[in-house]
């Protein structure tokens, strides 16, 4: 397939098996696993920096290793667009220096529009002159995002590029990666301990654990399979629902969003003035389990803005937690204490109310 | 005033210097960089002038560079090129002390270039040697300055491996240090010698402050 990455390869070392056969078509896929799961050697083979044993690794067509073939291209010659945790700009060299750094060595380029472009996208225009000892960290993430963009990479992989970025800093930088990867046709390998990060701009999940892939499918899939949980730390889980936006109420700076038929109604508060929502755009909402209680009945005389009546489809034992796989239109995963969960005699088939807050709900326009 | 000797010392330095600083950023790259058998055992033998007595160090060069030493014979019956007790002599005998005082300093430059740097400069398409060219080089640049300063100001300074190797020929290898030592030797010619010494000490004094500035310029 044209622009797909394929790897196939084997790597060992000591205490640790490497052995992934993938595709990774264009678009962003996150990259998830525990550390020591084999993430950033993936990405190392990608680009070069550490090579694989056996097997091979094409990108758009073009062998870029083939043991085989006894084919090793050097990382330099990959058209591999590598984003550092720490962003890894060059302190002796300006913002606009560092930008155009990899257009002197590839060529095609139409630097003078590409720069504005770019810079404008990334809303670093004003930083230009500036040197990077004088940036923010999240200005430093998206000059780093600029400059390998601007290298006209074959392929992008971003390493961790939120964990030295605090949660404010995150969800800014977020919309820019977002906004450059829809204007990309490359795969995009973002590697992220963080799973609320990851979803947030991608819904596609490869999912490493001890060096290998445990599944590479959508996470609203993988949300339902037992194995995510177990290697996910249990506040990392997160639902991920898309729905509609059916009214907007700017006076208490709530949303009403619809999905899967008409009853299926979830309250989302907004900050007016700061977001714009427009009846019918789509959204994803995203709720962590453990943010849901499950009740027997309606609820009555309570703050909870949102209770979607469902039947349980599947339960999993997860030690001292069960987990509540339940169908309300869409379905939603539920973490109870098992104590809970046998007071209640949760059990496949139980008719259950889901309710959370509204403040328990966060949601991004898609 | 022996403006000769401080001419000749000069000579020596820059030509020591602009000899031994290409060779030490190669090896100095390859010393903070590479990994290897055997580079502790490089590492010391390069170090060895540094700590030896620079007679000895003399007095090795002319085992292996004198007329009847183990290169130097060969040089001097096959291709008539005699180097003991020349002015390249006291080039060889100035670079080969103030080597490993180069070398030392551009490692240290070279390993505080972040390797990552050099990474990501990889991976926007520089080969190996633009990455060395652009982003190492220029970051270790301070250092390797300070580096340059110290070497040139300790081939100035030079005196028992030039005047082992290269002997004490007015005109030809008589440096500074070596001419103070001359003046010194014979009566009434103090004052001749303490502007001599002045003169060394103002070049020391202005190589160090340098060195600082290049430091300090990290």
């Amino acid at each position: 397939m044209s622009g797909c990455l394929k790897i196939n390869i084997t790597l060992q070392r000591p205490g640790f098996s490497f052995r992934i056969n993938e595709t990774f078509k264009p678009g962003i896929t996150g990259v998830f696993g525990q550390s020591g799961a084999g993430k950033t050697t993936l990405l190392q083979c990608i680009s070069g920096g550490v090579h694989p044993e056996n097997g091979y690794i094409s990108s758009n067509g073009h062998t870029l290793f083939s043991k085989s073939d006894n084919v090793n291209v050097p990382s330099h010659k990959r058209r591999v667009g590598y984003v550092f945790q720490e962003g890894r700009l060059f302190p002796h060299f300006s913002v606009r220096q560092n930008l155009l750094y990899g257009t002197r060595f590839r060529k095609n380029n139409n630097t003078g529009n590409a720069l504005e472009r770019m810079t404008g996208m990334l809303n670093i225009d004003h930083l230009i002159d500036k040197y990077p000892g004088s940036l923010s960290g999240g200005e430093r993430q998206r000059v780093a995002l600029g400059r390998a963009l601007l290298a006209s990479p074959e392929i992008l992989l971003l390493d961790e590029p939120f964990s030295a970025l605090d949660q404010e800093l995150r969800q800014q930088i977020i919309p820019y990666i977002s906004k450059v990867a829809k204007h990309l046709n490359i795969p995009v390998l973002i590697v992220s301990h963080d799973l609320p990060d990851i979803i947030k701009l991608t819904s596609r999940l490869c999912l490493l654990s001890k060096g290998e892939v445990v599944a590479h499918d959508h996470y609203e899939a993988l949300m339902h399979q037992q194995y995510l949980f177990n290697i996910l730390p249990a506040a990392d889980a997160l639902n991920s629902i898309t729905m509609e936006v059916k009214s907007v109420n700017p006076e208490d700076g709530m949303i009403v969003l619809n999905g899967f038929g008409e009853g299926r109604r979830v309250n989302v508060t907004f900050e007016p003035g700061v977001h714009n929502y427009t009846r019918g755009s789509k959204m994803k909402v995203f709720l962590r389990p453990d943010h849901i209680v499950l009740a027997r009945g309606r609820v009555e005389g309570s703050s909870f803005r949102n209770q979607l009546e469902g039947r349980i489809v599947e339960t999993f034992d997860e030690g001292p937690r069960l987990l509540c796989h339940v169908d309300c239109g869409f379905p939603l995963v539920a973490e109870v204490s098992r104590a809970a969960g046998r007071e209640l005699e949760l059990q496949k088939g139980t008719r259950v109310f889901c309710l959370f807050k509204t403040l328990a709900l966060d949601a991004v326009q898609v | 005033m022996d403006y000769q000797a401080i001419w000749l010392s000069v000579k020596v330095a820059v030509f020591t210097s602009l000899i031994a600083l290409p060779l030490a950023i190669g090896t100095g790259y390859v010393l903070a960089r590479k990994h290897f058998r055997g580079k502790a055992v490089i590492e010391a033998v390069l170090h060895l002038p540094m700590v030896m007595p620079p007679v000895t160090t003399g007095y090795l060069l002319l085992l292996l560079l004198g007329t009847n030493g183990l290169l130097g014979s060969f040089l001097n019956q096959w291709l008539g090129i005699r180097i003991a007790f020349s002015f390249g002599a006291a080039v060889i005998a100035a670079a080969v002390v103030s080597f490993p005082l180069i070398i030392r300093s551009v490692k240290v430059a070279m390993q505080m270039v972040d390797p990552g740097l050099e990474e990501a400069s990889k991976s926007l398409g520089a080969s190996p040697v633009k990455t060395f060219l652009f982003i190492t080089l220029p970051l270790a640049w301070p250092g390797i300055l300070g580096g340059f300063v110290l070497g040139f100001a300790r081939s100035l300074g030079e005196f028992g491996a030039t005047i082992t190797f290269a002997g004490n020929i007015e005109g030809e290898t008589r440096t500074l240090p070596l001419a103070i030592y001359a003046k010194m030797q014979v009566p009434g010619q103090e004052s001749e010698t303490f502007l001599l010494v002045a003169v060394s000490v103002v070049i020391s004094f202005v190589a160090i402050i340098g060195s600082h500035f290049a430091y300090q310029k990290k």
